[in-house]
């Protein structure tokens, strides 16, 4: 007989072992490969897995990585390239931990994450997830950009502060890959006389580092950006990347007390918008749909704040994609995936196009760099534009008659 | 150990992708909810396979022949009974590509369907088209294949009868590779699947409850309806069963309502909970009894079926929950499926808290309700673990449910002692109560449906004589012994 291990209450698990009694908690019901029944709004359109979408074994569904993950306390399985991969292909989206929190209340992916924690501490870290740490060490960003430009794009738009009640914290794949969000981002700010500053020395959030298990050099990197922002004196720290805004806002699992609030940049415009100070017109008519960043929304539920915005330009129409809210379906980006398996992230993107093009829908918006830069990539050769929400507002924002 | 010149055989079919004897990827077909309980080791397939076709199906069956190696034909792989997991090691033929929707026929209002379409999307195609297809008693995430296979589509509505009576024809190969279609789908002259019986002897249901023995189902085409103008969940509460039965009878007598079932409180409040206490907290509050039913149809039905409902139920001392407390919508909106049968979105929640069994499921007429309940309840009270207040509960953990056929000339009776499946202590009192209920229900003329409740051994047994023609049938199909060994029709291991 398996030798059953002592239940452990969830917020005392502190290592593998501790999530033995979760593993045998999986009923393999399914609700975890699916959207929610109820709420299925096309047919061809019901998976919500992009690991398991696209590599179809069980393994790949949250419901295999139980089994995979008991496989590994019990030590069954070895750490081989199979099985980090069955590990590190999952996005770490949360649609998985959306469905089974109304069945069995099975968080598959703090397994997941708890698993890959253990594996780094065995020296298992892929080379494109220790491509990430070398980059976040010697260069403070994912992209081995030059840390000496990560503040190229304020040129003109914000500054420096020693001391400012509100700070904009970009994060580097914005800085390195997408710097019109952050310009967009301060314009929109400067338009509503918002005050802020942005750090002198902003590093990575580390948020790819944690997802991958390499929870201390995550640790290291997000203290550092938090002394920072002490050290100005913010109450309010604004993102425009669901990444670094999960880094912040999950803090306290790391044992860190951040002493001011986080917000996504949506969130931050919202009231703003209520009060109607606000008003957004692209000067045409047109109909788009958003794309849920996971961390943003199913994390953090910010799921209408992005659309009020949206649905507020003139002439604009918001329609859903099939899977929307808490059953949108992933970019793939996420998890460290896109880092290691960009397989998987295409696979998903391209699946999300499909998706859009079937609802007949040719723009999309986003709120993150990650989800934009994934879904370009997949819909650049398909006639599909996709915005991050910033830029979607700043372009409608030159219009606006003051 | 896989050998790798099958392996190497299962790649050329499917493609190397799709093969795989990685013990990472077999680990994941090793367990479900039993298998601790049943077997105290793993079983991991020797490899997994994931065909797209039926020719590939086929191809692999005409392997494992070959090789003499086990295989184990996987669907949805949701059960609590270790019916997929591998005995003996051997091929696990996951079907979770045979995933398209083949055909929607609008003229013949049917749907075929590859085995692995789960209910939800099968529904969600079919209402798209205007149609729906009965609930088949099963969570959404269920496949039609598994759900026929396993024999879950004997949940019965008032108006459309049996759902297995909706299979209109079935394709599957057979353990020696070859194809059986049946219903009119083996007409090689015609070939429409719009009938289901013949030409020749009706075999459409010799994969149900089979479990892959007797074959591997590749499509089934089944029967839907149109939709109707207007569905009313209308559900009624009743302090006791003395009151909820008549008012049942009754209204499915009068054929009113399209989708009718009597519910005992425990067994739809352990539907929605999240642990057992929470569905023993529920329980106290709630109503014992509640006729959970369906009105279907155009205005002017729905309009005279409702006032009937509403006077028989005040006749029989109940209340309409549906209007009081909106509370209950919840509960009807998740549940309409076993009502109505437009949809199915029950979750396994009770698999969960309460857990399931030991359970008996017979055909019986619909007087037999009230004495049923009381047998179980009575026995149940005297067992020194299920009427132990402090562990067993059973004034809180009985179930109940009865869903009609065939215009109420007899209703199919579910009844149950909740706990868990998996603890011992719940093991040795099945064995116990199991034959002690065998017997209290014969002793009132009910018979359970043996095939349908026999989930674990050592609860109600079944007769020696099936058992032996389940197996002539098998040696006669399956002479290399390749399907899924170990496992013996239907749902019973040895």
């Amino acid at each position: 007989m398996a030798q059953r291990k002592k239940y452990v209450f969830p917020s005392d698990r502190e290592s593998l072992e501790d999530y033995y009694d979760m593993t045998l908690s999986c009923y393999k019901c399914g609700y975890c490969k699916y959207v929610w029944p109820s709420r299925i709004q096309h047919d061809k359109f019901t998976g919500q897995c992009p690991s398991g979408e696209k590599y179809q074994f069980e393994s790949y569904y949250a419901s295999g990585r139980m089994e995979v993950v008991r496989g590994i306390i019990e030590g069954h399985l070895k750490w081989t390239d199979r099985l980090n991969h069955i590990l590190y292909t999952c996005t770490m989206c949360g649609a998985c931990d959306e469905s089974c929190g109304q069945v069995e209340r099975v968080y598959p992916t703090e397994a997941i994450l708890e698993a890959r924690r253990t594996a780094v501490k065995e020296g298992q870290i892929l080379p494109g997830h220790q491509k990430l740490a070398d980059s976040v060490s010697k260069h403070h960003n994912l992209y081995e950009s030059d840390h000496a430009d990560r503040n190229k794009w304020a040129k003109g738009l914000a500054d420096v502060k020693a001391r400012s009640k509100i700070i904009y914290f970009a994060g580097c794949t914005t800085e390195s890959m997408k710097p019109s969000i952050a310009k967009s981002t301060a314009t929109l700010l400067k338009s509503l006389g918002v005050e802020f500053g942005i750090l002198p020395d902003g590093w990575c959030c580390g948020m790819p580092l944690f997802d991958t298990g390499q929870t201390d050099d995550g640790v290291k990197t997000l203290k550092h950006n938090i002394e920072q922002i002490r050290s100005t004196g913010a109450e309010t720290v604004i993102f425009s990347d669901a990444w670094c805004y999960k880094a912040f806002r999950d803090s306290k699992d790391y044992g860190i007390e951040l002493g001011f609030k986080v917000l996504h940049l949506t969130e931050f415009l919202a009231p703003y918008l209520a009060k109607g100070k606000l008003k957004f017109d692209r000067g045409t008519e047109e109909t788009v749909t958003y794309q849920d960043p996971c961390y943003l929304s199913r994390y953090f539920e910010v799921y209408e704040q992005p659309r009020d915005l949206i649905k507020s330009v003139k002439g604009v129409t918001l329609k859903e994609m099939y899977r929307s809210r808490r059953e949108s379906f992933c970019c793939g980006a996420a998890g460290g995936v896109k880092f290691q398996f960009p397989e998987v992230t295409e696979h998903a993107s391209s699946t999300r196009i499909d998706e859009a093009k079937d609802a007949g829908l040719s723009k999309i918006v986003t709120a993150c760099p990650s989800c934009q830069i994934s879904l370009e990539d997949a819909g650049k050769d398909r006639g599909m534009e996709i915005y991050d929400i910033a830029e979607y507002l700043c372009k409608g924002l030159k219009k606006t008659k003051k | 150990m896989i050998e790798a010149a099958l392996l190497e055989r299962l790649k050329d079919i499917v493609g190397a992708e799709f093969a795989t004897g990685d013990p990472e990827v077999c680990i994941a077909y090793s367990r479900d909810l039993a298998t601790y309980l049943k077997f105290g080791k793993y079983r991991s397939p020797d490899c997994v396979v994931l065909p797209i076709s039926t020719s590939e199906v086929q191809n692999i069956v005409a392997v494992a022949r070959q090789f003499k190696t086990p295989l184990i034909p996987l669907g949805s792989g949701i059960n609590v009974a270790s019916a997929h997991i591998p005995r003996k090691g051997g091929i696990i033929m996951d079907l979770r590509r045979m995933n398209s929707i083949l055909e929607i026929d609008e003229e013949a209002i049917t749907a075929t369907l590859q085995p692995h379409v789960t209910i939800a999307r099968m529904s969600t195609a079919m209402q798209r088209k205007g149609f729906f297809i009965p609930v088949p008693g099963a969570p959404s995430t269920v496949t039609v294949g598994s759900n026929y296979t396993h024999g879950n589509t004997n949940k019965a509505s008032l108006r459309f009868g049996f759902q297995y009576a909706h299979i209109v024809s079935v394709e599957m190969v057979l353990p020696d590779g070859s194809i059986l279609r049946t219903g009119s789908w083996s007409d090689a002259f015609n070939g429409e699947r719009t009938w289901p019986r013949g030409p020749g002897p009706d075999l459409t249901l010799l994969a149900r409850y089979a479990l892959g023995l007797h074959g591997i189902v590749t499509a089934i085409t089944i029967k839907a309806h149109p939709l109707d103008d207007i569905c009313l969940p209308i559900w009624a509460a009743f302090e006791h069963v003395e009151d909820a039965q008549p008012a049942f009878v009754e209204l499915v007598h009068r054929e009113i309502c399209t989708g009718s079932s009597l519910y005992g409180g425990f067994k739809y409040n352990s539907y929605s909970a999240d642990t057992a206490e929470c569905a023993w907290r529920q329980s106290r509050i709630h109503p014992e009894f509640i006729l959970a039913l369906t009105i279907q149809g155009s205005k002017r039905r729905v309009a005279f079926e409702e006032k009937v409902v509403r006077e028989l139920t005040e006749k029989n001392n109940g209340r309409i929950i549906t209007d009081r407390l909106p509370f209950y919508q919840m509960f009807v909106d998740t549940h309409l499926a076993m009502a109505a049968s437009l949809y199915s979105e029950f979750a396994f929640k009770y698999w969960a808290s309460p857990g399931a069994g030991p359970s008996f499921l017979g055909p019986s007429s619909m007087d037999k309700i009230i004495p049923c309940f009381k047998a179980m309840t009575d026995l149940a009270s005297k067992d020194e673990a299920f009427g132990d207040v402090d562990w067993g509960n059973w004034e809180f953990n009985r179930s109940l449910i009865a869903y009609p056929d065939q215009g109420g000339h007899f209703a199919i009776i579910e009844g149950g002692i909740a706990a868990h499946p998996t603890d011992p202590k719940a093991i040795k009192a099945y064995k116990r109560y199991a034959p002690k209920l065998i017997k209290a229900l014969a002793d009132i003329g009910v018979t359970p449906d043996q095939s349908r409740a026999n989930t674990r051994q050592g609860e109600f047994g079944i007769s020696p004589e099936y058992l032996e023609l389940a197996e002539k049938f098998r040696q006669v199909l399956d002479q290399e012994g390749i399907m899924n060994p170990g496992v013996i029709s239907p749902l019973i291991y040895r």
